[in-house]
Formats: C-alpha cells, structure tokens, sequence
C-alpha cells in the first residue's frame, strides 16, 4: 500500500499523527495486512475529521504513544514473526535466484561450487540489530521528541537503517568467510522454504478470500490512490504545458492549434524511443543466453534464459512502465482537449479547476487549499 | 483509578449497541460515544475493540467507498451479536444496579 499518496491528502496535525503510527508501525515490524487493514481505517477517519474540521486530538487523543499502542494492542507476537517470515521468504527469493546463476555459471568447476553463507549471516543480523535499535531507541525518542516531526524520525530510521547496513558490509569484507556450504544444498534448502511458504500463504489466502491471489480489497486501496493520482498528474502536466504554452504564445511562435500538433509529436517521438530501449533490452538479453547457450547445456541455458527473461522484463517495465504510462495519460489529455471543441488555454483552465474542486472538497478551508489555490492560480 | 480501566468493559457493549442501531463507521462511532458523554474515546482505543467484535463474528464489515474517496468499512451487527448484545444488556443491568448499591448506599447519599 502506498502510504505517501494517503500522507498527501492529509495536512497539518492530520498528517502528522498519520505518519507517528506509520513509523510506529513500521518500526515495530508489524506484517503488510495488519498495517494495510488499520492504516487504511486510520486514513479513512483522518480524512472525514479534517473535512468535517474535527480536531485530531478527538480521534487520536493528546497522547500518541497512547494511542500507538493501543491501536495497535491486540497484535500478538506471532503477527512480527509472520512479518519475519515474510521478509525472509523474500530475501530468499532473491538469493536463490541469484545463488542458481552462479551454480549454473560455475558448473563444472573442479572443486564443485560453494557458497559462503557470510552474506545470509550479515543479512539476519542487520534485521535484528535494527529492530533493536528502532524497538528500544528510535520509537520513544519519536514520542518524548516534540520539536521533531514524525516524518523527520521516519527518515531518521531510514538514515540508521543504512548506517547499521554499510557497517555490516564493512565488517563482513574484512571478516575471513568461515562458513561455506555447497551451492546445491542452499539451493535445496532456500527452495524448500520458498515452496512451504507459498504453499502456506496460498491456503492462508484460499480459506480466507477464497483465491490464492492478493484479497481483492487490496486492489480497491489501490484504485482509490491510482484516482487521487490521476487527477494531481492531470494537473501537474496541464500546469507545465500552460506555462509552455505562454511563454511561447507571447513570443508569437505558437497558436492552440499548433501547439497540440506539437505536443502530439513530442508524444510520438517519446514512444518511438521507448521501442528503441526494448530493442536494446532484447538485445542484450539474446546476446547473453547466446553467450551462455555456447557451453552447450540445454537444461541450464533453459533456465538461465528464464531468469534473465524475467529481471530483463522488470527492468524493462521499471524504466519503461512509468514512462509509457506517462505517454498514455498524455495522449488521453490531448485527444480530450479535441474531442472537447475548446481551445488548449481553456481546456488546461477547465483540467485545472477539476483537480482545484477535488482537491477543495478534501481540504475545504485549510491552509493546504489556499496554497493550491496558489500554486495552479485559481481564485 | 484509570478511565480506560472502567470503560474496558463496557465499550465492547456500547459499541456493540451502536452498530446494532445501524449499518455505520469508524468515524461515526465515534462521534455517536461523543455525544453519549464518552469523551476520551479515539480510535486507538475503538479499533481494538471493533477488530475483537469482528473476531469473535459479533459484527461482520463490508468495504465500500467513501463520498471522499478512500475505503470504508462499514460494520453490521450479526445474529450472534444480537444475541451477545441481549445478554451484555441483562449482565450490565445487574452488575451496575450491584454496583449501584454499594457505591451510592443510603449513608453516603
């Protein structure tokens, strides 16, 4: 759940009470479906409070470590082993995938690989070292801190969190590795864990949502945000392109009709560039198995595409996806002002209102409207 | 003595009680233990409770969208809740009229 796109909607001590439970929450590693379930509740009752112009100390009262742990009272032990769970069946995705392309790299090494388990060792005591420091140190500083935002403690952990990894990595490299097993068993061994977990979460998920999918309600959050930024990407772009718009209309060099031409062509260009880099992508990716297939295993070139395939395809829609979907909105912003028969100056002024009047009916009469208000210069 | 520690039994009912009047929300349940004179009662001390009525199948929630925008949960009483609200309403009787009459006896009165 994206937590910052909800942290915009609130303002003042809305927000910041929103954000000390996050960072208690977070800090306090409780598993992704207890915070999505109560954050979600909390965001929900924040937001009617500041619409309604309630004070937040009636929802959250004037103590928030309080109110921290009480909202929070009835998670046992088993929900922060779960969250454990969860992280290590992450971390052993990645390493598997990784510890598989070196094994299928180093096959027919004479010594047989090995793999040295100092990085997993590194990696368990960075998690709980800094849930330690976050348990016992970072979350009662927050609550007796009164002049510090919560953000501010949020980025801090952050901070502590990487300082606490360099060392270890420090640390690690300058430790002579003493422990090694062959690559084959960690495979078994983290492969193993990544089955049972999966199996586990699927019948955890089946009994309760009757799917092994994500629980549906996860995608209504998602929809929810995907509206709010929508609506501010609309506004932020028709911003940027009035403000282009002006500068060249003053100078003479442009009139509404030509501007869309143009917009159009810079849109189309951008996509062109887009099947560029998937061809570079692609290409890259083909060399590599060519390379690998060249040894002359089928079995282990089989695999070794596979796994390239797909880091090869999230990369590709982690540069690409937001670009193209950028692209997208921009096309349905440009073919919207056509259909709509009004000039490019006012169709932006229209677009600009819409999100002026969202936004107004979210946060009628706080200081964040006005400062709206300003920034799209609208009355 | 603490607040919280004499309201801790009671709310579960109270709560109970409101959302028995009506399909409603977070939000609203507060308000509604506002009105009703409970006045330190947030939603940290509310969301344990509703997470426990929801546990025990005392009430069962549905999601919609609010006219703001985000999720809502919206909790119903069920048949088993009814029931718990009967019996919570026949005990708090007894034990505040108990309660009652040892606290405000004749003497003190």
């Amino acid at each position: 759940m994206n937590y910052s796109i909800m942290e915009q909607q609130l303002n003042g001590e809305y927000r910041d009470a929103f954000t000390a439970v996050i960072t208690y929450g977070t800090l306090k590693n409780y598993s992704d479906e207890i915070m999505t379930e109560r954050i979600a509740e909390l965001f929900d009752t924040l937001l009617t409070a500041q619409t309604n112009g309630k004070p937040v100390g009636k929802i959250i009262g004037h103590n928030t470590e309080r109110f921290c742990r009480e909202f929070f009272e009835d998670c046992s032990n088993w929900d922060m082993t779960v969250k454990f769970l969860q992280s290590l069946f992450y971390m052993s995705c990645i390493t598997f995938v990784l510890v598989l392309l070196l094994y299928l790299t180093d096959r027919g090494s004479a010594e047989g690989a090995r793999y040295n388990l100092t990085p997993c060792i590194i990696g368990a005591a960075i998690y709980f070292i800094f849930s330690a420091v976050s348990n016992l140190i970072i979350v009662p500083l927050m609550f007796k801190s009164q002049k510090i935002k919560p953000a501010v403690w949020h980025r801090i952990s952050l901070i502590v969190f990487f300082v606490i990894f360099i060392t270890a990595l420090i640390l690690g490299s300058q430790t002579r590795s003493w422990i090694y097993i062959p690559e084959s068993a960690y495979l078994i061994c983290s492969g193993a864990y990544i089955a049972v977990y999966f199996i586990i979460r699927s019948v955890i998920r089946y009994r309760k949502n009757g799917s092994i999918l994500k629980a549906p309600e996860d995608t209504i959050y998602i929809q929810n945000n995907r509206e709010f930024n929508d609506k501010k990407y609309d506004a932020i772009v028709m911003k940027t392109w009035k403000k282009r718009y002006d500068v060249q209309y003053a100078k003479g060099k442009t009139d509404p009709g030509k501007f869309i031409e143009k917009l159009k062509k810079n849109n189309s260009t951008s996509r062109k560039m887009n099947i560029l880099t998937g061809i570079a992508v692609i290409s890259v990716y083909g060399v590599s198995v060519f390379r690998f297939a060249s040894d002359g295993n089928i079995t282990a070139t089989i695999i070794f595409s596979l796994i390239c395939g797909v880091i090869c395809y999230k990369i590709w829609k982690f540069f690409i996806g937001a670009l193209s979907s950028a692209q997208t909105q921009n096309d349905r912003l440009i073919s919207e002002c056509e259909s709509s028969g009004l000039p490019f100056p006012e169709f932006a002024e229209k677009i600009l209102k819409i999100y002026f009047s969202f936004t107004i009916s979210r946060y009628a009469g706080s200081k964040r409207s006005l400062r709206i208000c300003k920034a799209i210069k609208l009355n | 003595m603490d607040n919280s520690q004499l309201l801790k039994g009671i709310l579960e009912g109270c709560v109970l009680a409101i959302i028995a009047r009506c399909e409603t929300y977070g939000y609203e349940i507060i308000g509604e233990l506002e009105n009703a004179g409970f006045e330190d009662i947030g939603e940290g001390t509310l969301y344990p409770v509703l997470t426990r009525l929801d546990k025990n199948k005392l009430i069962q929630c549905r999601r919609a969208k609010s006219p703001l925008g985000p999720v809502r949960k919206y909790y119903t009483i069920t048949e088993e809740g009814k029931r718990n609200l009967d019996d919570f309403r026949k005990r708090y009787r007894r034990i505040s009229a108990s309660a009652s009459s040892v606290l405000f006896s004749e003497k003190e009165i």
